[in-house]
C-alpha cells in the first residue's frame, strides 16, 4: 500500500486549531512513557498536574503568575518568527531586562514607586531591546545565523550574571538572617521597586496589564501597520520584499527591538514582581518555553493568552509533580520537546492530504 | 540506419490523464515516438506538453492511461525507472549543480567506480564529442559555462545513461540562432543513429527546420499528429491556438521625446566578483521602447538590477529624468518614477502568502492613501485591488485570496497592473511574458505598446528575440556584458542579430 | 614568562576539549551538506553522553558504552529525519524540539547517576605512546591521548576523503546544492538525506560518549554545556569542510583552554565560563564574513524540504 501526499490549497482555521489540540494531547500521552519508566502511574501524574494547576485557587493564580512572562515573551517571539527571524535567545533578553532593572532599583530605590516603576519597565524594555537588536544587525549586515547568535548571547550574559551575583552584587552575610545555604544571592531590592500584587496572590498586576496590552499591540503592529506589513513580507519572501524596496535591516531590527524589549519587560516582572532578588536560579526558562507557546498560539492575542495560561498551568502542575515525585527539572524540557514534535507532525497533516495510491 | 517509418514505436502513450489542483493538464492524450525520428511536440505555454513528457520521465505519475516502451508496458515511478528504460530528458531549467564541474555532475549518477570516479567520466565525455560533435570540457565548473554549453552537458548526461529516447524541453529558448543550428546538427546525427527524439517547442519555425513529425497540443488535448511535410505554418498555428493567429502586432511609428533614462559607462559586478556589465552606454526616451536582446547570462540581469537599485554599481552613472539615480535604494528609484516588472515573478514580484490586495500595494503601502498615520487603511487597499482586478481582468475569487494561488498569467497581470498604476515615467520590464500563454502574452505586449504610445519610456530586456524585435523601436544586443550594437529592428535581419548575439559586431 | 610546560598543558587540554566538538561538527557537516539542518546536536550529544555513561557503568566496558552512545544519537537523529524529510516539517523548529527532548531525556533518566563516577576500567584514559610521547611539548599533546582522540583524527581525514574524492561524496554534496538534479539522475534524495542525518546523529552521540567516558567520567547535570551549539557554529566556520573543521575545532579548544588556565591567575571563573560562547559568536561572525568573501556559502538547498511534484 503506497501513499501519496498532496498539498492542500487552503487551510481551514478549524482544522489548524484541532490539529494543535490533538498534538498536545498526543504529546502528553507519549510523555506518559517517561512516567512509566519512573514507576509512576501516568493517570495519577496527569490528574495531579491538572488538579493542582486549575482546580485550586492557588493553582489558578500561580498559573497566571507564569502566564505573565510567557505572554510577554511569546507575543514578541510571534512577531520575530513571522519576520523570519529565529530569536532563540529570548531568555538572554529577559535576563538583560532584569539586570538593568536591578541596577536602577538599587541605585534609585529612594524614589517613589509611582516614578520608579515606570522607569524600571522602560529600562528593562530598552535593555532587552539592545540585547535583541545585536543579532539582528549581525544577521542583516553579515548574514550571521541568528539561531546560534541569539543563543550564544544568552550564554554570555548568563555567565556574566553569575559572575556579578557571586562578586560585585553579592549580598553581605548578615548575622541571624536566612542565608541560602552559602549560595550566592543579592540583597532584596528596595521596597519602592516592588511591584504591587493582587491581594492574596503573587500576581504582579502592572506586568499583567502590560502583557495583555502588549499582545494586542503586537498583533495590531503585525497586521495593521506598514511596519508589520514589511515584517510579514520579509518573513514570507525576502527577495520580493527587497525588490519592493523594503529594508531587511530596518524590518528585522524593529522586530527584534519589540521582541527583545518585551522579553526584557518580562525580566523586570520576574525580578520586581516575583523574586525580588537575584539567585543563581533566577531564570526559569520562560525565554525557551515562550518559543513553544508562540508556535502553538500563533499571533492573535486571544489564542496567545489562552495558550500561555494553559501552559502556565502545565508548568505549575509540573513543578508540583517534580517536588512530589522527585523528578528533575529536565522534565519540562522533555515535555516541550515532545509537544513540539507532535505539533510539527500535526502541521504536516494540516498542509498535506494523504491519499492512497 | 533506421528511417522514421520503420519498425515498432519506441514509445507509445495511450489515454494519459493528469490532474493538478484546479486544472486538467493532460486529457486522454495519445502520443507515439518512432525510432530514428525527431518528433516535435508543439503547443503554447500551458498546453500540457511538458507535463506529458514529465510523466514519460517519471517525474509525475499519470492518473489514468498506460505507457508502452519498446513494446512492453512500463510503470515509470521515478526518473530512475525512466533512465533504466533508456529515456533521457533535458529540461528547460537545467538540473546541474553549479558549484561542481561537468565531470562531477556526470559522475554523480553514472560513474561506475567509487574512488576517483572522474577519470572514467573524462574518457567517456571525449567519446561523445567524437561521435556526435558535442564539445564540452569535463573539468569546467558549471557556473563558468555559457547556457548553451550547459545544455550540451545535459545532453551528454542523457547519452551517458544510455538513452535511446531523448526528450528536450524548449531547448532553443536559451540559445543564439547559431547555437540552435549547432544543436539541430547534433540531433540529426543522433537520429541517424536510430535514437528517437521528442522536441518540445512553441516555435513554429523550429518544427519545420528539424522535425519529421509534429503533434500539436492545446489545453491538455492532442489536436492532431502529422508529418511536417504535410503541414503549413497557418495550419499548425490554427491547431495550436484554435483560431487564426495574427503574427504581427500593429505598431504605430514612435515619436520619441526627451531622454528619461540615461546610462553612461556602467560597470556592474556579478555574484562571483567578476564584471557582469562591462561599460554600457544608452538612453531610453519618452514614447519609445528600447529593447535589449541576448541570451540570458550575458549581464542583462545585473544591468536591470543596477538600474532599479538592487545591485551596486562599480562605476558609471544612471540618471532618471536628469536626476542621478546611481546606487540609490530601490525605494528612492521607484519614487523617481521608475516601475519595475521583475523576471521570475514568483521570486521577485509577489509575496506569495500575502493576499492579492496586499500585493497590489506592495510598492506603495507606506504612503497615503494606503497609510493613515500609524495604520494601514485596508479599505483603500482593497479598493485599489478591486480596481486592478477589474481593469486587468485578473481571474481571482476575491482580493483576499492568497497571491500564490494565481496562475502565471494572472500573477503577471497583477504585477504589471500594480506598476502601471503608480504611473511611472520609465518602465523596466524583464522577461515580462516568460512562461505565459498566448492570451496573456498578447495582453501584456499590447499594454506595453499602449504605455509607449502615451509617452512613457520602456526598457524591455528579454531573452525572447521575437518579442524584442516586435516591440522595440530601437534595440541593443547584449553579449558578455557589452552592447554589441544598437539598431532599429526593421533595419537588420534576424541573421545579423543572431551574429550579434554570439558576439560578432555587425553595426558599430 | 610563559613556560613550555604551560604551553604543553594548554595544548593538551585544548585538543581534548576540542575532540567532542570535532566529532559533532563532522557529523553535522555531512547532514548539512545533504541539505538537512539539524539544530538538535546538543540533544543528541546529551543522550549519547548519558547512554554511554550508563552502559559503561553497568557493563564495565567503555567500547560497549561508546557503541550504545552512537546508536542512541543515531536514533534521535532519525526522529528529526522523519519530521524534516518525511513530514517536510520546519527544520529549525524540529531541531530545537530535538535539543529540548534530548536534554530533557538525559536529565530525567540521568537523575539516578548524578554524582556517580566511572571506575577506571570503564573509562578511556590517555595512554602515552613511547617513544613519541617523550618529544617535548608535542609529544604529550599528540601521543598521550585516549583512543577516541585518535579515532576522531582519523574520522576527520576519512570523512574529508569520502566527501571530496569519492562518488558518494559527490552525491551527498549535490543533494545539498540541487536536489532536483540528483532526483533527475534517478538517485533517491530522501535516502541520501536520511543517511546523512543518521551519520550526523551517530557522530553527535559519539561526541557525547567522549564527554562522559573519556573527558569527564562523572555524571553531572548539563553535561554538554552548550557544546552542541558550538559545534554548529564550527560547521559554519569550517565552511562545511571536514579538514577545516579539524583545524577550527582545535583552534577553538586551544583558545578555550588558554582562557581556563587564566583562572589560576585569579580571573573570575564565571566570566571564563562564558568565554567559549563569546568565542563562538566571534567564529560565527568570522565564518559568515569569510563565506561572503569567498562567495562560498552554505549548501544552496540547506533547510529546504524537497518536493518533486512542484507545479
Amino acid at each position: 500500500m503506497r501513499f501519496r501526499t498532496i498539498k492542500r490549497l487552503e487551510m481551514s482555521r478549524k482544522i489548524m486549531i484541532l490539529v494543535r489540540i490533538l498534538s498536545v494531547l498526543a504529546a502528553l500521552m507519549t510523555a506518559s512513557i517517561v512516567f512509566l519508566v519512573y514507576g509512576l502511574n501516568p493517570v495519577d501524574v496527569y490528574t495531579s498536574i491538572f488538579y493542582n494547576a486549575f482546580a485550586t485557587s492557588i493553582g489558578v493564580t500561580e498559573s497566571v503568575v507564569r502566564m505573565i512572562p510567557l505572554l510577554l515573551v511569546s507575543s514578541g517571539l510571534a512577531l520575530a518568527f513571522r519576520t523570519g527571524f529565529w530569536n532563540i535567545g529570548a531568555e538572554g533578553q529577559l535576563l538583560a531586562g532584569a539586570m538593568a532593572a536591578y541596577v536602577v532599583a538599587v541605585n534609585y530605590g529612594s524614589l517613589s514607586p509611582a516614578l520608579l516603576i515606570p522607569v524600571l519597565f522602560s529600562v528593562g524594555f530598552a535593555a532587552g531591546a539592545a540585547w535583541g537588536i545585536l543579532p539582528a544587525i549581525l544577521k542583516a549586515k553579515l548574514n550571521v545565523n541568528e539561531v546560534i547568535s541569539t543563543l550564544m548571547l544568552y550564554y554570555v550574559l548568563y555567565w556574566t550574571f553569575q559572575h556579578l551575583i557571586h562578586g560585585p552584587w553579592k549580598a553581605k552575610e548578615k548575622v541571624g538572617q536566612l542565608t541560602y545555604g552559602g549560595f550566592a544571592h543579592t540583597e532584596v531590592i528596595p521596597k519602592a521597586s516592588h511591584l504591587p500584587l493582587i491581594d492574596g496572590t503573587r500576581i504582579h498586576w502592572p506586568t499583567l496589564l502590560i502583557a495583555v496590552i502588549a499582545s494586542i499591540l503586537a498583533y495590531l503592529l503585525l497586521t495593521k501597520t506598514p511596519w508589520g506589513f514589511e515584517m510579514r513580507a520579509m518573513g514570507s519572501n525576502p527577495d520580493a520584499a527587497a525588490a519592493a524596496g523594503m529594508s531587511y535591516l530596518r524590518t528585522v531590527a524593529l522586530a527584534m527591538v519589540v521582541s527583545g524589549g518585551l522579553a526584557g519587560v518580562a525580566g523586570v516582572g520576574e525580578l520586581c514582581g516575583v523574586q525580588k532578588r537575584f539567585t543563581p536560579e533566577f531564570l526559569s526558562g520562560y525565554g525557551f518555553s515562550g518559543i513553544i507557546t508562540a508556535w502553538l498560539g500563533g499571533n492573535n492575542p486571544m489564542s496567545l493568552i489562552v495558550t500561555n495560561f494553559l501552559y502556565g498551568g502545565l508548568l505549575v502542575g509540573g513543578e508540583y509533580i517534580m517536588i512530589t515525585y522527585k523528578l528533575p527539572i529536565g522534565v519540562v524540557d522533555l515535555f516541550n520537546g515532545i509537544i513540539l514534535f507532535f505539533v510539527l507532525a500535526g502541521e504536516f497533516l494540516v498542509r498535506y492530504r494523504v491519499v492512497r495510491k | 540506419m533506421t528511417r522514421a517509418s520503420d519498425g515498432e514505436p519506441l514509445v507509445r502513450m495511450r489515454g494519459i490523464v493528469k490532474r493538478f489542483p484546479g486544472v486538467l493538464a493532460n486529457d486522454h492524450v495519445d502520443f507515439e515516438l518512432l525510432p530514428g525520428e525527431i518528433h516535435a511536440l508543439l503547443g503554447e505555454n500551458g498546453a500540457g506538453k511538458t507535463t506529458l513528457m514529465n510523466i514519460l520521465y517519471g517525474i509525475y505519475q499519470p492518473d489514468e492511461g498506460e505507457i508502452i516502451v519498446k513494446g512492453r508496458r512500463a510503470r515509470i515511478r521515478s526518473p530512475r525507472d525512466a533512465i533504466r528504460l533508456g529515456i533521457g530528458m533535458v529540461h528547460q531549467h537545467f538540473l546541474l549543480v553549479d558549484k561542481h564541474t561537468v565531470a562531477e555532475n556526470l559522475a554523480m549518477g553514472y560513474a561506475k567506480s567509487i574512488l576517483n570516479p572522474l577519470r572514467e567520466v573524462r574518457d567517456r565525455v571525449r567519446d561523445f564529442a567524437e561521435k556526435y560533435g558535442i564539445k564540452v570540457d569535463p573539468d569546467a565548473y558549471i557556473w563558468q559555462l555559457s547556457v548553451g554549453e550547459q545544455q550540451k552537458v545535459e545532453i551528454v548526461k542523457a547519452l551517458y545513461a544510455g538513452a535511446e529516447i531523448l526528450i528536450l524541453d524548449e531547448p532553443t529558448s536559451v540559445l543564439t540562432p547559431q547555437e540552435a543550428r549547432d544543436l539541430f546538427n547534433v540531433l540529426r546525427r543522433m537520429k541517424e543513429d536510430g535514437k528517437g527524439i521528442v522536441f518540445i517547442t512553441h516555435k513554429l519555425s523550429e518544427v519545420f527546420e528539424v522535425a519529421d513529425r509534429v503533434t500539436v497540443m492545446r489545453r491538455g488535448r492532442v489536436v492532431g499528429t502529422l508529418r511536417v511535410k504535410e503541414a503549413t505554418r497557418e495550419s499548425l498555428a490554427r491547431m495550436m491556438v484554435g483560431r487564426d493567429v495574427i503574427f504581427e502586432l500593429k505598431k504605430s511609428p514612435s515619436k520619441p521625446g526627451e531622454p528619461v533614462l540615461e546610462v553612461r559607462g556602467l560597470i556592474v559586478l556579478g555574484d562571483r566578483g567578476r564584471e557582469a556589465v562591462k561599460g554600457v552606454n544608452f538612453e531610453v526616451r519618452e514614447g519609445e521602447i528600447f529593447g535589449v536582446a541576448g541570451v540570458a547570462g550575458n549581464g542583462q540581469r545585473e544591468l536591470v538590477q543596477a538600474i532599479v537599485g538592487l545591485r551596486k554599481v562599480k562605476s558609471g552613472s544612471v540618471k532618471v529624468l536628469g536626476i542621478d539615480a546611481t546606487n540609490k535604494s530601490p525605494r528612492e528609484i521607484a519614487e523617481l518614477g521608475v516601475g519595475h516588472i521583475p523576471e521570475e515573478r514568483l521570486k521577485f514580484g509577489i509575496v506569495p502568502d500575502m493576499s492579492v490586495a496586499e500585493n497590489s500595494v506592495l510598492k506603495s503601502y507606506y504612503r497615503p492613501p494606503y497609510r493613515k498615520g500609524l495604520l494601514l487603511d485596508y479599505n483603500e487597499i482593497r479598493r485599489t485591488a478591486e480596481s486592478l482586478i477589474n481593469e486587468y481582468e485578473i481571474a481571482v475569487p476575491s482580493p483576499d485570496t492568497q497571491a500564490k494561488l494565481l496562475s502565471g498569467g494572472n500573477m503577471q497581470k497583477l504585477i504589471v497592473g500594480r506598476e502601471i498604476r503608480r504611473d511611472p515615467k520609465l518602465i523596466v520590464a524583464s522577461n515580462p511574458t516568460f512562461g505565459l500563454d498566448v492570451g496573456a502574452t498578447e495582453y501584456i505586449r499590447k499594454l506595453l505598446l499602449k504605455k509607449r504610445d502615451e509617452g512613457r519610456a520602456i526598457l524591455l530586456v528579454s531573452g525572447d528575440l521575437d518579442e524584442v524585435i516586435q516591440l522595440s523601436d530601437r534595440m541593443a544586443v547584449m553579449f558578455e556584458g557589452r552592447f554589441v550594437g544598437v539598431v532599429k529592428p526593421e533595419e537588420v535581419t534576424r541573421e545579423e542579430i543572431g551574429l550579434m548575439m554570439s558576439g560578432s559586431e555587425v553595426r558599430p | 614568562m610563559i613556560e613550555a610546560k604551560l604551553i604543553e598543558n594548554i595544548l593538551w587540554i585544548g585538543l581534548r576539549s576540542a575532540t567532542p566538538l570535532l566529532l559533532a561538527s563532522l557529523g553535522e557537516i555531512y547532514a548539512e551538506r545533504s541539505g538537512i539542518l539539524n539544530l538538535g546536536v546538543e540533544g543528541m550529544m546529551a543522550v549519547g553522553a548519558l547512554s554511554s555513561f550508563a552502559t559503561s557503568l553497568i557493563t564495565g566496558n567503555p567500547w560497549l558504552g561508546v557503541l550504545v552512545g552512537m546508536l542512541s544519537g543515531g536514533l534521535l537523529a532519525m526522529i528529526h529525519g522523519v519530521i524534516s524529510i518525511g513530514f517536510k516539517g520546519n527544520q529549525v523548529v524540529s531541531g530545537l524540539a530535538l535539543t529540548m527532548f534530548g536534554l530533557g531525556l538525559s536529565s530525567v533518566l540521568g537523575r539516578v547517576y548524578v554524582g556517580n563516577q566511572l571506575p577506571v576500567e570503564a573509562r578511556f584514559l590517555p595512554k602515552p605512546v613511547e617513544p613519541l610521547s617523550s618529544i617535548p611539548i608535542l609529544g604529550r599533546v599528540l601521543f598521550d591521548q585516549d583512543p577516541l582522540f585518535y579515532i576522531s583524527l582519523l574520522l576527520a581525514l576519512v570523512m574529508w576523503f569520502l566527501l571530496y574524492r569519492t562518488k558518494y561524496g559527490i552525491v551527498i554534496r549535490s543533494t545539498g546544492e540541487n536536489p532536483a538534479a540528483v532526483d533527475a539522475m534517478g538517485i533517491s534524495v530522501n535516502k541520501v538525506r536520511y543517511l546523512s542525518t543518521l551519520i550526523g546523529g551517530i557522530l553527535a552521540g559519539l561526541a557525547g560518549a567522549y564527554l562522559s567516558v573519556a573527558y569527564n567520567p562523572a555524571w553531572i547535570e548539563n553535561m554538554t554545556a552548550g557544546r552542541g551549539w558550538i559545534a554548529l557554529a564550527l560547521v559554519i566556520f569550517s565552511l562545511w569542510d571536514p579538514l577545516r573543521a579539524l583545524l577550527g575545532s582545535y583552534l577553538f579548544g586551544v583558545v578555550e583552554a588558554s582562557g581556563y588556565t587564566l583562572q589560576a591567575y585569579g580571573y573570575s571563573q564565571w566570566l571564563l565560563n562564558g568565554l567559549p560562547y563569546l568565542l563562538t559568536i566571534i567564529i560565527l561572525t568570522l565564518g559568515a564574513t569569510e563565506s561572503m568573501r569567498r562567495r562560498m556559502g552554505a549548501p544552496a538547498a540547506l533547510g529546504k524540504p524537497y518536493e518533486r511534484e512542484e507545479r
